[in-house]
């Protein structure tokens, strides 16, 4: 029971940032997990994206189903927050986050091209010839003829956010580790790694903190390690001026960007994504904050 | 929202005025604002002169007073230019008529959006001289803010929308900016002005992700497609790979549209080749694709199966072994990317691999994108044996 006891001190401490090594991380953050853990803002759209239940979308689900559903995800996870169900890994250096094998690994994951402001291109999520993740389509940088776009050209593979009981957001926490790792097969093209974090106040909501991926192109696999210390901050396309390190506390979700400006064909195969933590990287943030 | 905007640029104005002019560039980039950008850069209503185009044919190119006075100038100069010669000195010849037109400058917003339009035409799109050029059509003085208030609101923000154009197409072709342009921009919008905040931006991030890169490719990519493909090969194949082209159907390297097989070969890959037992097919998968910048490249991989050498046992473990994929043995890219050309190739590898014409090969060749109704394993429907059978 000590030993329960113990452990839960530690989460406790590591979570909010008691422990030494995280303390340095701004005091914001650790706010805010407090705030979003006693707040339901957001409404999950279809209920069919909790895992525990596969119920008809079209139909909707009656109220007591609903709590009954909800109140058990939710014991489930006070009872796996109690009896610590992740401390065997919760001290890896490295956490595989997706490894890909077949078309049921990559259901969390959404393509959005740039069809949704009337661009041209086009992108699919397919098993590659091997069972990993494909992901190809064509970019078309044509603009759309609506007299106000001024470019086009994109394509995206994004994690599709993850829900908790009664609809909160469910984040990754990615505080142990401080590079994201992904093996990968290109064709030789520029994409970029995107970060999503939970933003508490609305002007944060756009943030996505992104770096450049280059792809080797062949038939080898490359393994691609990007520290965290490398993303920088951009919001609604523009990279802001005032920089901050990613807040890897609240990550809501990982995605890839296509958007090169070059007209053509791109695939893209993926074998996993993985956080690790890699003690010769000391780089806290790459880029000048000079406000401070 | 608006309150504290306004308060926090008048508050920065303040206190900008006040301290010593030698702030680096880099310290006045960490201020943030928003970039107010304009509509779609194609937005620009463009006039032309029907009767001047007539004009042009008879030789009689010199503007009438009436059109020197008109805002439908800048169009007629590019067309004009383009009949001629297209080159940066014709670029700068243009942008000279223009300023010499008139004292005042009329329509400069204009010719300057027309301008960045042929700047593609003129091959000046790489150029940085060509945008201080276009940049310097700005009066000098006349757009820099003198008071607070000024400098609060977006002085003149036609202006300013427009030169921030200016530098979206630097950003957009790659083009660093130089001192030249800041001097420019300084003396045209001042130094608070949204520009020069653009133009800092630039010369932050742009040097900071120049060189990040890990394959890097020439600055100038050669239009030979031979020379291309052994850039491409190098790039995908093992360090020690060799290098060699095959010529066919009677082509040489110096004749035209040479019909050739570039081939990519490692000592080990032979090694491993030769120990390759006769009784496993070998594998010329394809196509694939390779894009050195906006060049797209073709390329095959002659594969062995996908179980280990010697190891029986594993196949009796489907899962993961199914989906496995056999070592490389070669790589190539050709020109025709046929079967026949493909075939030809197998022919010429035999030539440094001997035990190859023991092995039957099979092409499985396929398009990534297209649908596959087979399981991952199964034979492709096309099948060929080279080799003694």
């Amino acid at each position: 029971m000590s030993s329960c006891k113990s452990r839960l001190l530690l989460r406790c401490s590591v979570r909010y940032g008691l422990l030494p090594f995280i303390s340095s991380r701004p005091p914001l953050a650790c706010q805010r997990t407090g705030v979003s853990l006693l707040l339901c803002r957001h409404q999950q759209s279809d209920s069919s994206s909790n895992s525990s239940s596969s119920t008809d979308t079209s139909k909707k689900e009656p109220y007591s189903k609903f709590l009954t559903r909800n109140l058990k995800m939710w014991g489930g996870e006070i009872y796996d927050r109690l009896v610590c169900s992740n401390l065997d890994t919760m001290f890896d250096t490295t956490r595989s986050m997706w490894r890909f094998a077949g078309t049921d690994s990559f259901k969390d994951f959404q393509v959005l091209t740039d069809q949704d402001i009337g661009g041209q291109s086009w992108a699919k999520l397919e098993p590659s010839r091997n069972n990993k993740l494909l992901f190809h389509g064509n970019l078309c940088t044509t603009v759309p003829r609506d007299g106000e776009t001024a470019r086009s050209g994109y394509c995206s593979l994004k994690s599709k956010q993850q829900f908790v009981s009664f609809n909160r957001k469910k984040h990754m926490d990615l505080t142990p580790f401080n590079s994201l790792n992904l093996r990968l097969r290109g064709d030789g093209r520029a994409y970029m790694v995107n970060i999503m974090t939970e933003g508490y106040f609305t002007d944060y909501h756009d943030d996505i903190w992104s770096y450049f991926l280059f792809t080797r192109g062949g038939p080898y696999w490359q393994d691609v390690s990007i520290p965290f210390s490398k993303f920088f901050l951009s919001s609604r396309g523009r990279i802001q001026d005032r920089q901050a390190a990613v807040d890897l506390e609240l990550v809501n979700a990982i995605g890839l960007t296509m958007a090169d400006a070059i007209d053509g064909e791109f695939a893209l195969e993926i074998d996993s994504i993985a956080a690790s933590y890699d003690a010769t990287h000391t780089e806290e943030f790459a880029y000048e904050m000079y406000h401070k | 929202m608006a309150t504290i905007k306004f308060l926090r640029s008048a508050i920065y104005h303040l206190s900008a005025s006040r301290l010593p002019a030698t702030r680096t560039v880099l310290q006045q980039s960490a201020l943030q604002t928003k970039i107010i950008v304009g509509p779609a850069c194609h937005s620009a209503q463009i006039h032309t002169c029907q009767q001047r185009r007539a004009e042009i044919g008879r030789g009689n190119i010199h503007p009438s007073k009436l059109e020197k006075s008109s805002l439908a100038i800048s169009k007629t100069l590019f067309e004009e230019a383009t009949l001629a010669e297209v080159n940066k000195e014709t670029f700068r010849k243009v942008v000279k008529t223009f300023t010499e037109y008139d004292k005042r400058r009329r329509g400069h917003i204009q010719f300057i959006e027309t301008a960045l339009r042929y700047m593609k035409d003129f091959r000046v799109e790489k150029d940085v001289d060509a945008y201080n050029a276009l940049l310097d059509v700005f009066p000098k003085g006349k757009y820099v803010p003198e008071n607070v208030i000024q400098s609060i609101y977006n002085h003149f923000p036609e202006q300013q929308i427009c030169a921030i154009k200016v530098l979206q197409m630097m950003e957009d072709n790659t083009v660093l900016p130089n001192n030249e342009t800041k001097d420019i921009l300084i003396s045209v919008f001042g130094k608070r002005a949204h520009p020069v905040k653009k133009y800092q931006r630039l010369m932050y991030w742009f040097p900071k992700f120049r060189n990040i890169n890990p394959f890097p490719l020439p600055k100038e990519l050669p239009t030979e497609p031979t020379k291309l493909s052994e850039i491409g090969l190098k790039r995908i194949a093992e360090y020690e790979a060799e290098l060699k082209v095959y010529y066919l159907n009677g082509t040489t390297a110096e004749s035209e549209n040479a019909e050739f097989i570039a081939n990519a070969q490692s000592p080990e890959q032979r090694e491993l080749l030769a120990e390759h037992p006769p009784v496993r097919p070998l594998y010329v998968e394809g196509a694939f694709h390779l894009w050195l910048r906006s060049s797209k490249l073709t390329y095959f991989v002659l594969r062995g199966d996908p179980f280990a050498l010697g190891d029986e046992g594993a196949s009796d473990q489907d899962v993961p072994q199914t989906h496995a994929e056999g070592p490389v043995f070669a790589m190539c890219m050709t020109n025709s990317n046929s079967q026949e050309t493909l075939q030809s190739w197998i022919k010429n590898l035999q030539e440094d691999n001997p035990h190859l014409a023991r092995i039957p090969v099979i092409f499985n060749l396929f398009n990534l994108g297209e649908s596959r109704t087979e399981p991952v394993r199964s034979l492709p429907t096309e099948t060929q044996l080279i080799g003694d059978s």
